[in-house]
């Protein structure tokens, strides 16, 4: 009886610790930031995806060149990059594809199911899409209306997938679960090539894989070292899994800004406010206000959205979560061009363009270790949706 | 010159215009009768795309609410999926701008009608570039910005924003500030 109380002692001692503080699980995953799989990026962070068919420990394949992207959530990967074959997302025998909308472009295919390795976690049975699948239906009218380009290739998206770890853990929410005209045309039921607008639960919808994990799965860090004013060739940093779970992903002195429902908060700059900000890891630059308001040129066509000013400018802003904390972000903004012609990949003084609002993308990573927290997760000191720097 | 755009051009954005007056007053009564008498006339002059806003109510699933500035009439319609749509109307009644906020972008192929075409090419010329954009094409200036759930938008026609209005980036600002 003493044995079998201790047992029991000691089992729930195991799950407690599962939930918080699994020091056993290796919570850390290389990223890098550098040209990226079609050797024409810059700012963007890529990592390597294990992926497996659902319950199989041999039938699994890695993907590298996935970009890191704290603005969306889920896994998505090109059809060109995966040869493992997937069980496909069916209600009825209609296929279930999505529409997912990108600020520069969208992702239409297929959603499949795959068991998603990243360090040592694992989340089971994730909704993955599969995107440029020239087997799948192609984009319905209500998908390519929206006026953005679909991505299909690796020069397209000039990355082998997108590995979503946002501030959300469905990639569309309550909103796809409905019907009529209440639902946004995301999530599509398709029969043969004809597709139309379907409602998808939850727990179908592509989520953020960590939220998945039996442990680490309140949230992510990612951490860069910094870089020179002309910018490096390659980086390497760290996805860390879990806020406030281990002894290595502490929010420390990180300052916390929670978001609004949206996942924004606001920037204050030359005294406006601009709500409708936020932090992004899979945006390429630092997008904020327009020429005419910044004061700064933009570069010639093609690069039309970025800065280019004569000389290098030093600007100062302040972050304001939504309950109103606030800190002060010194950056500076380089003549894109410039640092295009350096060859260089990875830049904290990339810039462009976003009327009304700021966007910190990869460049605002730089020197830091950037604190992503999942809505309604308890998360060290604060629940999300929140960011902590 | 406004009108001669709008004939040949801008009749693309103008497809997605005015409704017919009795659409339009359907559309006004409740922000009051005398709101529809003002906003009417500009509409009659337009003339054509008389089912367009009409158009739009049954792609969006929502109804038109009208609020009148001083240099133009907005046109704002909140669909039940979360997006929001904004038609800019000018004196001469000519539909010159759209702003839109939501989950995703609306229909923009409805709402631009033959400018879509210019539209979908600019948007597909970004290079190394992935995030919010601004773009000024032939006839157009348009933009995007947000994340996934948050997304935000706008077309302008640049021929046709009405006198003392000018485009700071995508925002409508007053000339003077």
């Amino acid at each position: 009886m003493t044995w079998t109380l201790l047992a029991a002692l000691l089992a729930a001692g195991c799950s407690s610790n599962a939930s918080s503080n699994s020091a056993s699980v290796n919570n850390v995953q290389a990223i890098a930031v550098n040209a990226g799989p079609a050797q024409n990026y810059v700012d963007g962070a890529f990592t390597s995806v294990k992926i497996c068919a659902p319950g199989s420990t041999s039938n699994c394949q890695t993907i590298n060149g996935v970009l890191v992207d704290s603005g969306s959530s889920g896994l998505r990967l090109l059809a060109s990059a995966v040869s493992l074959s997937l069980p496909i997302q069916a209600v009825n025998s209609n296929q279930i594809g999505e529409c997912l909308p990108f600020v520069s472009f969208y992702t239409w295919g297929p959603i499949e199911t795959a068991d998603i390795y990243l360090a040592g976690e694992e989340a089971p049975s994730a909704a993955v899409q599969i995107i440029g699948d020239s087997t799948f239906a192609s984009a319905p009218s209500a998908c390519t209306s929206g006026g953005t380009t679909g991505i299909s290739t690796l020069s397209d998206l000039g990355a082998n997938g997108i590995l979503g770890v946002s501030v959300f853990q469905h990639d569309c929410g309550a909103g796809c679960t409905l019907s009529g005209g209440s639902n946004p045309n995301i999530y599509f039921s398709c029969s043969g090539s004809t597709c139309t607008a379907t409602s998808e639960p939850l727990d179908s919808q592509v989520q953020n894989p960590v939220g998945l994990f039996a442990q680490d799965n309140n949230g992510v860090i990612l951490q860069l070292p910094t870089v020179s004013a002309n910018g490096a060739a390659t980086v390497s940093g760290n996805m860390i899994f879990g806020i406030g779970t281990q002894s290595n992903n502490t929010l420390g002195s990180a300052t916390i800004f929670p978001t609004n429902s949206q996942g924004d908060f606001t920037v204050q700059y030359n005294g406006q406010s601009y709500a409708s900000s936020y932090i992004d890891s899979g945006s390429n630059g630092i997008f904020f206000l327009d020429s005419s308001t910044a004061g700064i040129p933009t570069c010639p066509s093609p690069n039309a959205s970025f800065y280019c000013p004569a000389n290098t400018q030093n600007l100062t802003a302040t972050n304001v979560g939504n309950d109103g904390t606030s800190g002060a972000v010194n950056f500076s903004i380089a003549n894109a061009n410039d640092l295009f012609n350096t060859g260089n990949t990875a830049f904290d003084n990339l810039g462009g363009v976003n009327s009304g609002s700021f966007d910190w993308g990869l460049a605002f990573f730089f020197g830091r270790k950037v604190y992503t927290a999942i809505n309604g997760r308890p998360a060290g000191k604060a629940t999300g949706p929140y960011w902590a720097y | 010159m406004g009108l001669r755009h709008a004939s040949g051009f801008g009749r693309t954005l103008a497809k997605a215009s005015a409704p017919k007056s009795k659409s339009g007053c359907a559309a006004l009564r409740r922000f009051g009768f005398i709101l529809c008498l003002l906003s009417l006339p500009a509409w009659a002059v337009l003339g054509q795309s008389a089912a367009s806003l009409k158009t739009d109510q049954a792609v969006l699933h929502s109804r038109w609410t009208m609020v009148r500035h001083a240099t133009y009439t907005v046109a704002r319609l909140h669909a039940p999926d979360g997006l929001s749509v904004e038609e800019y109307i000018s004196p001469a009644g000519f539909i010159f701008g759209l702003q839109w906020r939501g989950p995703h972008p609306p229909d923009m192929s409805a709402l631009l009608g033959a400018y879509f075409a210019e539209y979908r090419h600019a948007a597909s010329s970004l290079r190394r570039h992935f995030g919010p954009w601004i773009l000024t094409t032939a006839h157009l200036t348009i933009s995007m910005s947000g994340h996934m759930r948050a997304f935000r938008g706008s077309a302008w026609v640049n021929a046709l924003l009405p006198p003392g209005m000018r485009l700071a980036g995508s925002r409508l600002v007053r000339n003077e500030s």
